[in-house]
Order: structure tokens, then sequence, then C-alpha cells
């Protein structure tokens, strides 16, 4: 009995898998390369390579929709279904997806077509009753290989950070691509989205991988380490506020690190540009350059020994800086707190630190806080972090405007402060040269570093609140929301003694760059008074009704 | 009826009349976005939206934190772009301390509606690698549609929204011997 049971069994097996097909191939897409000539830079359409689609999903699907099978490609883009029906109409879908537990989830959408994720498919084909190897592969000439382009970037950078830390986990991370991305422009928007040009007549950056991971870059410090980073526009010229100077600069040098290519470029239509992370000319370095931390960094890392680079740390030292002492920096983060916490790490190639950070003008560092500066630049920029004491007026804190707007040095000044006991206390910020100026300021709680609250009415003068606090050390960005030349404050914090305001209710706006508003009125200028604008909305919607009273009976 | 038609028509006109308080003018900026590296060039612009045939007068102005040099913009128009008044396609500016933004202002028309673009390409020229930095500018013709080329939006079956095209495909069936 048994035995035939299991006769009978085998001959059942071997029915359905006389009716059963594997179906395998390799997914590929078309890679369109750069050519750099001197500082420029464009796409080649004469020069396309075929690439894996490494890790990808694919799908085994049938006339009706439905999903027959799903597997991931491996990193060579090879992938296998076994067992599928025979003789079935089957075809083959590949989405724009990453998607491994406790590893990662990417994905690449349309976000001018619903945030759509891309896909492309094979034809409905028979499966008939015999293996068959289908290979699929995204074009660059149809449009749909630019997702398959992006994600092949963003592995790239995973895998770089996956070398240093095996256990490592990111978080949600959707790419926003779309043709129709013409005026979006490209950036990381803080959260779990990147959005990417796409104009193709214009600028796109879909196979302009420095720059897809310059971008990721700044998701991997928002997740894994910590970016106080206030964003803005910003070049390699620039005299940036140091927090943008750290964040953009190590943006530029993932990017390099992780293709080991330095060549950073950014093709724009026919024409584009590049620059060399390492060898670049040496225009405006220092602390406040992201060009002086992004040379710097790569030099932290690279094999190369030239001039005062004598050091070929890695990705690892300097991932496990960013992930652990610059996370955790009580300063807030820039090349000071990133290269104090690296020779702290590394105290036995702290002289060589040093020896690399000094060919980019710059002091020996010796605390995350940038003390001792040699100043070279003007008296108002110095020092970056000034103390207040609870109950003392700290006087003379001055932002200027002489570098640029908003994210440039000294548009904001940083004051530290300690609390020694749980309480409310007022904080007062006033100007000291004019009443014209706006100023705001954000509280910090540093121990876990924390932004603890942001004070930003349209108060001409002055900003104060009175707030909880509770002990512990604190920083105070202090910044002014107009533009001027110079601003200067006096700043309490405690004991609310009169700090002098110098006419209260004037209205006079210093605009000492004479710049014409950037845009025209058009139409009516409404009235800025509420209570005015209320009444006149209030007669415009009821005031028809005036005139049918009649017929509706009022 | 006659009341009902009377009633909406007076209801409503106010409403149009504050939705026309804002008139059809678009504007935009480029500043406070978390950019890539490029030249240190922001854009603003004002625009309004016309009708086919009609002017549409669109105002740029570019700023930059940069105090000497050269700026360079090069100027794009979409093909169905007609110039009402002549439009030069290579414009420089001076640079200095004293002047803070420079002004661009174009009046074009278009046959046809459609959204479309001004597209600019700056540079900054001081004499030692310069970067670009594009931008474009929406042009918007009476509907103003946004044409999708080829592109096909559907739901899986797990109702995940989906744009499909077609990859480049090669089947081959491995007759027994070849496996």
């Amino acid at each position: 009995m048994f035995h035939k049971l299991s006769i009978f069994t085998l001959f059942l097996i071997s029915t359905f898998s006389l009716f059963a097909v594997d179906i395998s191939g390799i997914i590929e897409y078309e890679r369109v390369n750069p050519r750099h000539s001197n500082a420029s830079s464009r796409l080649d359409f004469s020069n396309i390579s075929n690439k894996p689609a490494k890790e990808v999903l694919v799908e085994a699907i049938d006339s009706d929709g439905a999903v027959l099978s799903s597997t991931f490609t491996n990193t060579q883009g090879f992938y296998k279904f076994r067992n599928l029906d025979s003789n079935i109409d089957i075809k083959i879908r590949v989405s724009a997806k990453m998607q491994k537990k406790d590893a990662w989830f990417v994905k690449v959408t349309d976000n001018s077509n619903g945030d759509s994720l891309y896909v492309i498919e094979g034809r409905l084909e028979n499966s008939g009753f015999n293996n068959s190897i289908r290979n699929l592969r995204a074009s660059s000439r149809l449009k749909n290989s630019p997702p398959f382009a992006i994600l092949d970037s963003i592995h790239q950078a995973m895998k770089k950070v996956h070398e240093a830390d095996k256990n490592v986990e990111f978080s949600l991370l959707n790419i926003s691509w779309s043709i129709n991305n013409i005026q979006t422009g490209t950036y990381y928007d803080g959260t779990e989205n990147i959005v990417l040009q796409g104009d193709q007549q214009g600028d796109s950056d879909e196979y302009d991988g420095h720059i897809i991971i310059h971008e990721w870059g700044h998701f991997f410090e928002t997740k894994l380490s910590r970016a106080d980073n206030i964003g803005g526009r910003h070049g390699n010229n620039d005299s940036l506020d140091i927090r943008v100077a750290f964040g953009e600069g190590f943006g530029n040098a993932l990017s390099a690190i992780v293709t080991d290519d330095p060549i950073y470029f950014d093709t724009i239509g026919g024409t584009g540009w590049n620059m060399n992370i390492e060898t670049a000319h040496h225009e405006t370095p220092g602390w406040f350059s992201e060009a002086s931390v992004h040379r710097i960094f790569y030099d932290l890392y690279d094999k190369d020994r030239d001039g005062e680079d004598n050091l070929a740390l890695g990705f690892k030292p300097l991932y496990q800086v960013l992930t652990n002492g610059q996370k955790n920096t009580p300063a807030f983060t820039s090349l000071f707190s990133f290269i104090h916490e690296l020779k702290k790490e590394n105290p036995s190639v702290s002289s060589k630190i040093d020896e690399i950070v000094s060919r980019e003008n710059i002091a020996t560092i010796e605390d995350a806080y940038g003390s001792n500066r040699v100043s070279n630049l003007r008296e108002d920029d110095l020092p970056l972090y000034a103390n207040l004491t609870l109950d003392k007026t700290l006087t003379n804190i001055c932002t200027t405007n002489y570098y640029g707007l908003h994210n440039k040095l000294s548009d904001h000044k940083y004051i530290r402060f300690t609390i020694n006991e749980n309480k409310t206390y007022p904080i007062q910020v006033k100007q000291s040269n004019g009443n014209n100026a706006d100023p705001e300021f954000k509280i910090f709680k540093t121990s876990p570093f924390e932004k603890y609250s942001t004070q930003e009415s349209e108060k001409v003068g002055r900003e104060e609140v009175s707030i909880a606090l509770t002990k512990g050390e604190y920083l105070l960005d202090v910044y002014n929301s107009r533009s001027m030349t110079k601003a200067c404050f006096n700043i309490r914090i405690g004991d609310k003694s009169q700090i002098p305001i110098l006419n209260e209710n004037s209205d006079d706006v210093e605009n000492s760059d004479n710049s014409k508003s950037t845009t025209q009125n058009v139409g009516f200028a409404l009235p800025e008074n509420k209570l005015f604008l209320t009444l006149i909305f209030i007669v415009i919607l009821l005031g028809p009704l005036f005139f049918i009273r009649k017929e509706i009976k009022i | 009826m006659k009341l009902q038609m009377k009633l909406k028509a007076l209801l409503l006109t106010p409403l149009l009349l504050l939705i026309g308080l804002n008139a059809e003018v678009m504007t935009g900026t480029t500043k406070g976005h978390y950019s890539k590296p490029g030249a240190p060039i922001d854009m603003a612009y004002v625009t309004n939206s016309v009708d086919k045939n009609e002017t549409a007068d669109i105002n740029i102005t570019l700023t930059t934190t940069v105090r000497r040099g050269t700026m360079h913009v090069l100027l794009t128009l979409d093909k169905n772009l007609t110039e009402v008044s002549p439009v030069e396609k290579e414009i420089t500016f001076e640079i200095t301390p004293e002047q803070k933004e420079y002004n661009l202002n174009l009046k074009l028309s278009s046959l046809e509606d459609g959204l479309y673009y001004v597209r600019l390409l700056t540079k900054i020229d001081k004499g030692v690698g310069s970067k670009l930095r594009a931008f474009a500018v929406p042009v918007t013709i009476g509907k103003g549609r946004v044409r999708k080329k080829g592109v096909v939006m559907m739901k899986a079956m797990n109702g995940e929204n989906i744009t499909v095209s077609k990859a480049i495909e090669t089947i081959k069936v491995l007759k027994k011997e070849d496996e």
C-alpha cells in the first residue's frame, strides 16, 4: 500500500514538474557616460554602456495582471523564477525598486504622474513547455533607463557604507524624477525624498552619479549621522556658515569616495561643468569653504600621497566618527566638530590629520567650537561662539550680510550658555545699533542634541521669550531676517533687567544694498490692517444679498 | 428659476472678484532651495499666463553673492514661443558690489496652448574654473497642458500606481540539451 502511494506521489510530482517551467534572465539598463574636456562635461550619447540593474524587483505577471512570482536580481542583474505554470501567457515586469529586509527600501517614482513607480515590462508571451531566458533592458532612447541609472548610483553609495558597517540599516528613501521636472531643481528635502531634475532639453541629473550621491549624502547625514546644515544656495567660492560648509563639502567628497572618482560633474543639456575634488585650485580656502571641506575629507580617505596628505584612512574611520562623535557633538556640526572627534578616535595619526587641514589655511583644530582661530577675516566674523553668563548682558553680537544672505558666514551667530536650575527663563535679544533689524533665534539643547525652540516674530529691533529650560548646555543661534550690512545685538538670559530699546516705533528700514524688489505689484495692494481687511471681505460676500433681499424676503 | 439664476450670479460675482484680486500671475524663485553645487546665482521671476496670440510679459531677476566678475547668461526658448520683441540670447553683466540684482524682460507669445519654458544657462567668469547653473521659467499659454510623452499610468494589482514602459527584450526558449 505504502509502495503504491509512493509511486503515485512520485508520478503526481513528475506530472506537475512536466507542466512547470523556469524563466530566468539578465536585467540591464543603458547608462549614458560623460565626456570630460578640461573643466567642461557633457553626456556622450555615442558612449552608452549596458549595466546590470542590481537588486531590483522582478515579477512574473499573468495576462490578468496578477503577480505569479517575484524576486530580486543579484548584483549581476540575474534573476530566476522556478516552477511557473507552463503554457500560460506571462510577462516580466521590472520595478525601479530595491527592497531588502533590515537593509534598505529605495524606489524611483514619477512625481509628475501621481508618484507612480517606474516599471518596464517585456512582452506577454506563452511560457511554453520548456525553460526560457528572457533578458530585459531599459533604454536611454526610450527614456526608461533613468530610474535604473539613479538606483544604481544609490546602490553604489549604500554598498560603500555597508562595507564599513555590515549591520547598517537605511530607512525608506524615495527619489522623484521625471522628464517634466524642468524647474524643480535637484535637492534632498530633509525627510525621505530626493528630487532630481529631468529636463531633457536642459538640466537633467539622472546620469550624473556624483550629484545623486551628493544628495544621498544629505540623506545619510540626516538619518545616520547628524546634519545641522541650514541649506540654501552654495558654491565653492562662498564663505559659508560652518554648518553649510561641512554638509555640502561632505556631500561632494562622498560622491568621489563612493565612485573612487574625484571628478565631480554636472551635465546640462549639451554642456556642463566639472571639478576635481582633490586637485582643484584653492580659491578662498578655510573652515567656511565647502571646497576646503571636500578636499580635506577626500584626502583623509584616499590612498594618494600628495603634498601634506600622508594619510589613507579609508572610509570606515570617517564613517565611525560621522555616526558617533559627530552625531553627538555638543557643537553645531562643522569641520571643527568632525576633525576634533576624528583626532580623538585616531590619536596616533592626529598630527597627519593636522597637516592635511593646514593645507587649507586652517590653524590646528583643538576643539569642536573652532576656538583660537587666527583671524584673516573681518572683525565681526570671530569668535564663532560667544559665551553667555546668566543674568549678565552679552553685548555687541553682530551679524553681517557681507558674504551674502541666509546661509553665509556671519549671517548667524552662536551663543553658548549653561542652565543649572530647572525653571522658566526670559531670553531677550535686542538690537544695539538702531531699531531696524528683525532679530530671530533658535534654541538648541546639546545633550542629546535637539532643537528646543524657534522664535521668529516680526517685532522690529527685538525678539524675546520666556521659556522653561532644564539643566544642561545650550546653544542659541541668532540671526536677522532683514538684509542689513550689519546688525548688532545685546543678549540676556535670566534676570529681566532692561536692555535699552532704541526708538521702538521707528519704521526706518535700512536697505544698504539699494536692492530693488524682486517682484512687481500686480492688481490691488490690499490694506494690511486685519480688521479692515475682514470688513472688506464681509461687504464683498454679503453685499449682493442686499440687492436681492426682496426676492429672498430678508 | 429667474431668482435662482440671479442669486447664483450675484453670489459668484464677488467670489470671482476675490479670485481676480490675485490675477493670473506666476512667480517663483530658487532662493532657499537645498540645491546642488553650481554657479552662485539665484533666480526669481514674474510671468503672467495669457491666451494664444497674446503677449506674455516675463520679468526675470538674477542675484548673486559674488562681488566682482562677469555673469554670462545664455537664453533658449521652447520652439513654439515667438518673440514679440527681439530677445538677446547671449547676455553679459559686469558684477559690481553695489549692484546685487540683474534684470531681464522678455515679451513672448504663442499660436498654441501649452506650458512652455524659457531656459537660462548662467555662469560667473572669475577666470578660474567657472561653474554653471541652469534655470527654467514657465510660460503658460491658454490652458497650458503639460504633454506627457509615451507615459502610461496604471494600477498594479496591489493598488500601487505604476508608470509602465516597454523594455527591449530578447527571449530564448531553451531546448532540453541547452539546459
